[in-house]
């Protein structure tokens, strides 16, 4: 019946979405030649070279040093994102602050300007403050809801349900920042573990930014390492860089599969009496 | 507003008010103000000159500048209602508890993780290639091979394919909007008998309003930045049909060095955008339904 | 560092200010220490090579310690570039030679190598290397090698042809038609983007008005329309006469680089127009039983210079406001003249210019290579008339490939495409060359 119809619809479309990383995966098993003159996705040599090759690099430190790299920027990176993003949208969706609209429009104004032509003002300030070559232009930013598109988000989700549990519980005592965090945040979580799980994943393939703050290849991220063996003089081992995304794709996949309970489960305003 | 103060709210919104200061709002107006200069990146910043509107007149003359702006809102016109579409669809099927459903999420959102990495331009330079994974296919279906690279007319098909690939994002959030719809309003609407077409039409769709257009407003936005797609695999060409304005603007400041250039570009952008988005928000009012704002108007 | 880190991040700040402190103070007669710090590109093979030399010139002067910064080629310009922008370029660079147009177009935006002569051995460039890096009176940078484009052809490919390795171009040219006759419609003689179709056609030109294409001086053309037509006829005449491949068909295998070519791989795309001091990777791909080889170098009849583009194919240089030129020149010295860094090395990047560099290479016996001979054999062509580092500046190149693109694509014809980039070329390098003096450098 409907599960067939649902099952039939989600199978052909999971084709379509998975073979191009099947055959990314399989050529991170297959040796260097046959990557590119090589129909399947199924090695006909199949090797663990690119995995071996790659983890220790051609750099004087090997592929987990990177993957740490990776995550000592982005773990903060997200833990401030959320609470900032989450505050301030707060603020906007809960106060008449004056100047709100003006200052929304602001908001939305940041998102519009792409990043490559603020790169060297942006260079020049850190470089002033003395932040370069170091983690922080990387993360901090984010800690002062600088991405509006989570700030916009949080505040979408915080206007589409009603108040009155929020109500109710001021008129029991509590002071703003109680409501916000034992009933706001509780029933937006899937918003808050979307913004999370965004903020991961985009900045683990963040490469501009890294490669123009970091110069000290010991502080390379992942996003930097696999483009290192990329060059105009030699010939690229594929099977390495595919093997080596192949591994820097497991977190955000990891992460996005135990997230998933939030958006089954979801903790769901069923509560809407007092 | 139930809350007591307004000042609280300031309190609130104060790490964006900081953040304004400190790193916004300086590179925003350096930007600017680099836009009526002519500085080249090779050079210190002491020697650009203030050239005023020249960078815009030249864009006005410019025949690649015009080129780029009409392949690029060829894009966004395609690939904003598609993948809209296409992500909420998406997102119904899997708002269920199936068996696996967990695994078909994953799959689905697998190719938004790998966004920009470097593995995606030679998956799809291959998958898109004159002898690559798609002819094969279509050739196997007895259908023609398309020169998706090589042919000015389908290269486009083929970043907008790729845009389509990586829906996940959005329908994560429609899955997270999906979720936010008490469920005893469902229950409810089943007590009193309705079909399951009138309750998406009465209480799913009205009720996920605000994330459609949250959802609206930042794939225009994205589509408008797109930049990694044409950057990989196709370069911006065959005769710069997916040439689109981000990527414009990259080549002008990083290969070209004409940063005063690439700023008028980006403010041109910038502007373009921003009335697409002013425009989506005042038509907000007369479709997105926020719940508990009956009667208290629009506040965008 | 987690928020939730705090606390513990306090306790050890607090206990590294202690240890500071309490620690002894340096002895007086040491050597202070000078750090450097060198950037370059590369891949897998360059990186360790700069690496493990690094490592031994540490150990050979002790006091200096060398800091290496490095990426692929990808992004390298944009930080390099960004980096001078902001004053905060490494002490030693690895530079492209179109690069000091770009930077140091009155000279001085790289340190002048001239004054530290003796503690770099420059004595083991001659002069020709040593102008190729001079602005204006200043060495700026040395080259590591140079190149040029030679021809190469898969000689398998055209044993299967019953034909070999052509040696002028009238046979390159009967070449074509045979190839679709005998191997099918889509083996081709040569392999070209259109970058290589700029190269070719120059050659091709120059061989003819034994010009430079650009002059610097008057900051135009030097080639009148004609010659413009003629370079752009003669890309055509490659298409309809099946020696390269049409542009649509080209451009189907999308953005990728030369060796990952699909069609060179397995040998359907049969030459290349290349340069001498990356050639390896082009052999490094083909499939197994393909072999590639030098091929005579093709000459006009009549021509006497070869149209070669001889330049550095790689070069380094020093920070004009470096705090530490004496050892930066130390370093210098040591990655081009010493038999460690040679080696190591190797003919990595082509054939090295540093006499004692070739010295060391050949008493090692390092076998021959493509390159190698491909640099041999450009020392036996004519080839006097050089050409302007503007042709290889991005608006320049573009400016000409657009056009051909067009062409290549059907948009125009040849007499519009030479008028064109008569025309665009000329207002390009009006715009991009500028005089010395306007404000840049330092």
């Amino acid at each position: 019946m409907r599960a067939g119809l649902r099952y039939g619809v989600l199978i052909a479309v999971g084709v379509l979405m998975l073979y191009p990383l099947l055959w990314m995966v399989g050529g991170s098993f297959k040796p260097n030649h046959e990557i590119f003159d090589s129909i399947g996705f199924i090695p006909h040599e199949p090797t663990l070279e690119g995995f071996a090759k790659g983890w220790h690099t051609s750099t004087e430190y090997t592929f987990a040093r990177y993957l740490l790299n990776t995550f000592a920027i982005i773990l903060p990176k997200v833990v401030v994102t959320v609470v900032s993003s989450v505050l301030v949208a707060f603020g906007f969706a809960r106060f008449n602050v004056p100047g709100k609209r003006a200052l929304f429009g602001l908001l939305i104004a940041t998102i519009l300007l792409p990043k490559s032509v603020l790169l060297v003002p942006q260079y020049l300030m850190f470089r002033e403050m003395g932040w370069l070559d170091t983690f922080l232009p990387l993360y901090v930013p984010s800690a002062f809801a600088t991405e509006g598109f989570f700030v916009f988000m949080i505040i979408q989700f915080m206007r589409s349900f009603p108040r009155e549990m929020e109500e109710a519980a001021v008129m029991d005592g509590c002071n703003s920042l109680q409501v916000l965090w034992h009933v706001v945040v509780p029933v937006i979580m899937p918003a808050i573990i979307s913004v999370a799980l965004f903020q991961f994943m985009w900045s683990m393939n963040d490469f501009l930014s890294p490669l123009i703050y970091l110069s000290s290849v010991e502080k390379y991220p992942v996003a930097l390492a696999l483009k290192l063996s990329i060059d105009v003089t030699e010939a690229t081992s594929w099977n390495q860089i595919l093997a080596m995304s192949t591994i820097a794709l497991l977190p955000s996949l990891a992460l996005f599969f135990a997230a998933q309970k939030y958006f089954v489960e979801g903790i769901t305003v069923g509560a809407v009496k007092g | 507003m139930i809350y007591g103060s307004r000042m609280s709210g300031l309190l609130y919104l104060s790490p964006y008010l900081l953040g304004l200061a400190v790193f916004t709002l300086f590179p925003f107006v350096a930007s600017l103000l680099l836009s009526f200069s002519d500085y080249r990146l090779q050079d210190p910043v002491s020697a650009a000159q203030i050239i005023g509107f020249e960078n815009y007149q030249a864009m006005l003359h410019d025949r690649t500048f015009g080129k780029s702006l009409l392949v690029t809102l060829v894009y966004v016109f395609l690939t904003v209602p598609l993948k809209l579409a296409f992500a909420l669809f998406i997102a119904f099927v899997l708002n269920f508890r199936l068996r696996g459903i967990g695994a078909f999420r994953t799959a689905y959102y697998l190719p938004s993780i790998l966004g920009g990495s470097v593995a995606i331009a030679v998956v799809w330079r291959y998958v898109f290639a004159g002898d690559g994974l798609l002819n094969q296919a279509f050739v196997l279906m007895g259908a023609a091979p398309i020169n998706w690279l090589g042919e000015p007319a389908y290269a486009m098909g083929s970043i907008v394919l790729l845009r389509l690939w990586q829906f996940g994002s959005a329908m994560v959030i429609f899955l997270a909007g999906l979720q936010g719809i008490p469920t005893d309003l469902y229950e409810a609407a089943r007590l009193d008998g309705a079909s399951a077409w009138q309750v998406f039409r009465r209480i799913t769709l009205p009720l996920l309003t605000p994330v459609i257009f949250f959802n609206f407003i930042m794939q225009v936005i994205q589509a408008f930045q797109e930049f990694n797609g044409p950057y990989v695999i196709t370069g911006g060409g065959p005769l710069k049909s997916t040439y689109l304005l981000p990527l414009m603007i990259y080549e002008e400041a990083f290969k070209y060095f004409e940063v005063g250039y690439a700023s008028a570009l980006s403010w041109a952008l910038f502007v373009l955008v921003a009335l697409f988005t002013a425009l989506a928000f005042r038509s907000s009012k007369y479709w997105v339904f926020y719940a508990q704002e009956r009667g208290e108007g629009d506040k965008s | 560092m987690n928020a939730t880190a705090r606390l513990p991040r306090l306790v050890a700040a607090l206990a590294l200010a202690a240890i500071l402190f309490i620690q002894p103070a340096p002895a007086a007669d040491s050597q202070p220490t000078v750090e450097l710090r060198m950037s370059w590109w590369g891949g897998n093979e360059v990186h360790r090579a700069y690496l493990a030399s690094l490592r031994r010139f540490e150990a050979k002067y002790p006091h200096i310690k060398v800091k290496g910064e490095y990426t692929g080629w990808v992004g390298h310009l944009e930080r390099l570039t960004t980096q001078i922008a902001g004053g905060t370029a490494p002490d030693v660079m690895q530079v492209n030679w179109n690069w000091l147009v770009l930077f140091s177009r009155d000279g001085r935006g790289f340190y002048d190598l001239n004054t530290l002569n003796g503690t770099v051995d420059l004595s083991q460039f001659d002069r020709d290397a040593r102008d190729t890096g001079t602005v204006k009176g200043r060495l700026n940078a040395l080259p590591v090698a140079m190149a040029a484009r030679v021809f190469y052809f898969n000689e398998t490919t055209f044993a299967k042809a019953g034909l070999r390795v052509p040696r002028t171009w009238d046979e390159l040219f009967a070449a074509g038609p045979i190839f679709r006759e005998r191997l099918g419609k889509d083996y081709y003689p040569l392999a070209m983007n259109f970058l290589d179709v700029l190269a070719l056609c120059r050659s091709w030109v120059v061989q003819r008005t034994n010009r430079q294409l650009i002059d610097e001086g008057s900051r135009r053309l030097n080639a009148s329309e004609a010659d413009m037509e003629e370079m752009a006829a003669f890309y055509q005449r490659l298409v309809t006469e099946h020696v390269i491949a049409p542009a649509p068909e080209r451009a189907s295998y999308g953005n990728v680089a030369d060796q990952e070519l699909r069609p060179w791989i397995t040998g359907r795309y049969a030459g290349m127009y290349y340069w001498t001091s990356a050639v390896g990777k082009l052999a490094e791909t083909l499939q197994p039983g393909q072999k590639l080889v030098l091929a005579p170098y093709l000459m006009r009849e009549g021509a006497s210079d070869a149209g070669l583009f001889y330049r550095p194919a790689m070069m380094v240089a020093v920070n004009s406001k470096t705090q530490h030129p004496k050892e930066a020149a130390l370093l210098l010295d040591f990655l081009f003249n010493d038999a460690f860094a040679v080696e190591a090395f190797g003919l990595q990047r082509g054939l090295p210019v540093s006499k004692s560099a070739v010295a060391t290479l050949e008493a090692r016996g390092l076998s021959r290579t493509l390159g190698w001979d491909g640099n041999t054999q450009v020392a036996t062509l004519p080839h006097r008339v050089g050409e302007s580092g503007y042709f290889e500046h991005p608006r320049v190149r573009d400016g000409f490939i657009d056009i051909f693109e067009s062409l290549g694509f059907g948009e125009i014809s040849a007499a519009e495409a030479g008028r064109r980039m008569y025309t665009d070329v000329n207002r390009i390098l009006e715009r991009v060359v500028r005089p010395a003096g306007d404000g840049s450098g330092s």
